[in-house]
């Protein structure tokens, strides 16, 4: 591949160096520097494409990991194990354990034997929820009277507790409600009294089925769009440096900035034909809704990706091996902006100080942008603060990385 | 074992003189805890609430009251006209926005049913089904408190035939998603270090032609490849046993289990990701490749499909069977039963004999590729 960059790079140069930019009128100084462009771009091009594995881990790689993790990022609980340990075995306490069944929360798994077992099925993960119905369930419901039932819960997976908890309360309440229902007109003609029943009708907007995935999925675009373009142009510049091509680029009559343009124009047409393809996986795999405009998805992924080739650019002006710029990009890089961005959990959560870091991440900006598109269906209206950050973020990081490229080069 | 020894010793040394590499691989899962720890949280508390009356009585006021005061919802809003619910949700300034209807306090008197309105921005599912279940549940509570104020008075038992769940959580009482997440992370840290280095240092070899003199020497494959990791099983060693005592120190993981099963835990995870590493390093050319892969298999998959973040379980049969070959997925899962629960040898097995043999394939399928390429 060395071999055959040098082909190509000599003849493209040997025109241009026999007349020196600084000669030129300023017209065709525009017409020479987008000719260089044209020139490099073609190697780059060539470059890329040559190079089969790597077209494949740009395209290939980022779809096959939608496909396989847009399946897997789900919150969503649905079927949660719980144990049932009835030690009334009455009429009461057997509707109860239907009630249970019939939410479509729980599968029900019946227990008897030593109580000791209990604490197993909750160790062992076998059960994340123990309900134990006590003795007296059937005959206190019949006296009118309340009764409580045990639940133990796993909570080691927090999440998964505090959910469960929830389906627990709701499918109970529906439960008292069935029972309490008919004795209170019983109750108001017997005492004279009005009771009242107070209820939530909620509306879940913007994702009425409350489907995580529509959540995740669009993120999960961002992040490999970001891994990908981000990765791949840092090692680009550095691979140039440690094979000892860069010089021969150096010398030519191409300016930093051409050099810069004419490396990273190809990944971002590959980043137009990422997003495109993962635009269509999400719509037809994952029936995620689109609410907004297509033509602003384009424009703001366009504005995204000037900041990951930008910070791409930059890992690799200030790292001298390839082996550094993959440590600063994998520790500094995607594993702030994996946990960090709102990915997966709120920054609003986050303590203060974290959230002043997850300000300074421009994936941050971009989940607001796309999952706005996505699910809400805002417009420029609500959405240009963030793309505005975006499109600081994206030409400082590079006039940065221009900046320091040049520097390196004298 | 000669040889095997001054592999050994060459690795050393090599690791001595590139001390950056080495303060990154142990101090950096480190401080990364130290971030992630208290940046990452599940607890669904502190909902932005903004209110809509328009009963204006004493009862509407009463009931709205009863809701908040608990750490789950904050009221940072009153609205006065229908037409701002849109913008305050669209806009994100709160995350649900309730509403009142007029009428409330008379159909209270009433003894009708009443409804008020519960307009939750669900784009976060997670955050949104969480809410609701908690608002139902005060409803619930305040209709329960309610019924049983209004009979008091007129009659003797003022009791109703209800259910209530008296819930028990068991392993993390406060349900702070920390100790949850903590040894979670902590197993992801080490994934990237372990699976990172070794790729690296393997591949370094390759790139600077010293593996032929590697393989022309009369080193064996299999001493090869132990000399090449054994250096790191006790960087990562190091590592982990700082991770660990954070956990404790600034959250609160205090490890309940045995030090034994979590050494031998910790052990054959080591084994099973350097082999993972290992195995990358023998069937790639160039470190780009190396890293592509290594992020391929390593960070987002560990994030992602090692039911880290995402529970397993709910994931579909393809998918589920894919994370089969996930190391970190039996280490978090092993390193949860260890610290929370203290889990005894019997329920552990499945996961380290997991380990075990996916680390016996890796290293298994490397060497045999380092003999090809000798």
């Amino acid at each position: 591949m060395t071999a055959n960059r040098q082909r190509r790079a000599s003849p493209a140069a040997a025109p241009t160096a026999r007349r020196p930019p600084e000669e030129a009128p300023p017209v065709s100084i525009w017409a020479g520097s987008l000719h260089r462009i044209a020139v490099l771009l073609r190697k780059e091009f060539v470059q890329v494409l040559r190079d089969r594995s790597l077209v494949g881990v740009l395209v290939f790689a980022p779809l096959v990991q939608l496909l396989i993790m847009g399946f897997a990022v789900t919150t969503d609980i649905k079927e949660i194990v719980l144990a049932v340990r009835d030690n009334d075995r009455s009429f009461h306490s057997r509707e109860y354990v239907r009630t249970l069944a019939a939410s479509g929360y729980f599968k029900i798994v019946p227990v008897t034997g030593p109580e000791i077992t209990d604490d197993r099925l909750l160790v062992s993960a076998a059960a994340g929820l123990v309900v134990v119905i006590p003795p007296e369930f059937g005959a206190r419901l019949l006296a009118g009277r309340p009764v409580a039932v045990q639940a133990l819960a796993d909570g080691a997976d927090s999440n998964f507790a505090v959910n469960g908890i929830n389906y627990l309360n709701r499918a109970t309440r529906l439960y008292s409600e069935r029972l309490v229902r008919p004795l209170i007109e019983v109750l108001e003609r017997q005492r004279g009294v009005h009771l009242p029943t107070l209820t939530v009708h909620s509306r879940a907007w913007y994702n009425p089925d409350l489907t995580s995935r529509n959540f995740f999925v669009p993120g999960l675009m961002g992040m490999l769009l970001l891994v990908t373009t981000m990765i791949v142009t840092s090692m680009a510049l550095v691979k140039e440096r440690e094979e000892g091509t860069m010089e021969q680029l150096i010398v030519t009559p191409l300016r930093p900035i051409e050099i810069i343009a004419g490396k990273l124009l190809p990944f971002v047409a590959i980043g137009i034909v990422e997003i495109t393809l993962a635009l269509i996986v999400m719509r037809v795999v994952f029936q995620v809704p689109f609410a907004g405009s297509y033509a602003l998805l384009y424009f703001a992924s366009g504005i995204f990706l000037l900041t990951t080739l930008g910070l791409g650019l930059f890992i690799s002006t200030i790292v001298h091996t390839q082996q550094q710029a993959m440590m600063a990009s994998a520790f500094f890089v995607m594993m702030p902006f994996i946990l960090l961005s709102g990915f997966i959990f709120p920054v609003e959560n986050m303590p203060w100080i974290i959230q002043q870091v997850a300000a300074l991440i421009p994936l941050k900006y971009y989940l607001i942008i796309i999952r706005g598109l996505f699910l809400k269906g805002t417009g420029l209206a609500e959405l240009w603060p963030p793309l505005l950050v975006l499109l600081i973020w994206g030409t400082g990081i590079l006039s940065l990385a221009a900046l320091k490229f040049h520097k390196r080069l004298d | 074992m000669r040889r095997f020894l001054a592999i050994l010793k060459k690795e050393f040394r090599q690791i001595r003189r590139d001390p950056l590499s080495l303060g990154m691989l142990v101090f950096l899962p480190a401080l990364l805890l130290i971030m992630y720890g208290y940046a990452l949280s599940f607890d669904v508390r502190h909902i932005s609430v903004g209110v809509l009356d328009h009963d204006r009585t004493r009862a509407s006021r009463a009931f709205l009251d009863s809701l908040f005061g608990n750490p789950y919802f904050d009221r940072i809003l009153t609205l006065e006209r229908s037409s701002e619910v849109d913008v305050a949700i669209a806009r994100g300034t709160v995350r649900c926005v309730l509403v009142i209807p007029t009428g409330f306090a008379a159909a209270l008197e009433r003894g009708d049913e009443t409804a008020i309105q519960a307009i939750v921005d669900a784009s976060d599912a997670t955050l949104g089904s969480t809410a609701i279940g908690y608002l139902e549940q005060l409803a619930a509570r305040a209709t329960q408190q309610a019924r049983l104020e209004r009979l008091a008075p007129a009659g003797a038992a003022a009791t109703l035939p209800v259910v209530t769940p008296e819930f028990r959580v068991w392993f993390n009482p406060e349900l702070q998603s920390a100790r949850f997440l903590v040894p979670g992370l902590i197993a992801i840290l080490m994934m990237l270090s372990a699976v990172v280095a070794t790729s690296l240092s393997m591949v370094r070899e390759k790139e600077r032609e010293t593996m032929e003199q590697l393989i022309v020497s009369p080193v064996r494959p299999i001493e090869l490849i132990l000399g090449k990791t054994l250096p790191y099983v006790a960087i990562c060693l190091v590592t982990m046993t700082l991770v660990l005592s954070l956990g404790y120190v600034l959250f609160g993981v205090v490890i309940r289990g045995s030090f034994l099963w979590l050494s031998v835990a910790t052990l054959l995870f080591l084994f099973a990701a350097l082999g993972l590493g290992v195995l990358i390093s023998t069937v790639t050319r160039s470190q780009l490749m190396a890293f592509q892969i290594a992020a391929l298999v390593s960070i987002l998959p560990s994030v992602i499909l090692s039911g880290l973040f995402f529970p397993i379980r709910n994931m579909p049969l393809v998918i589920q069977a894919v994370t089969v070959i996930v190391v970190p997925k039996y280490f978090i899962s092993a390193l949860r039963k260890i610290i929370l629960k203290a889990a005894p040898f019997d329920t552990l097995w499945p996961e380290f004999l997991a380990m075990f043999a996916l680390g016996l394939a890796f290293y298994a399928l490397a060497i045999r590729r380092t003999r090809k390429a000798a």
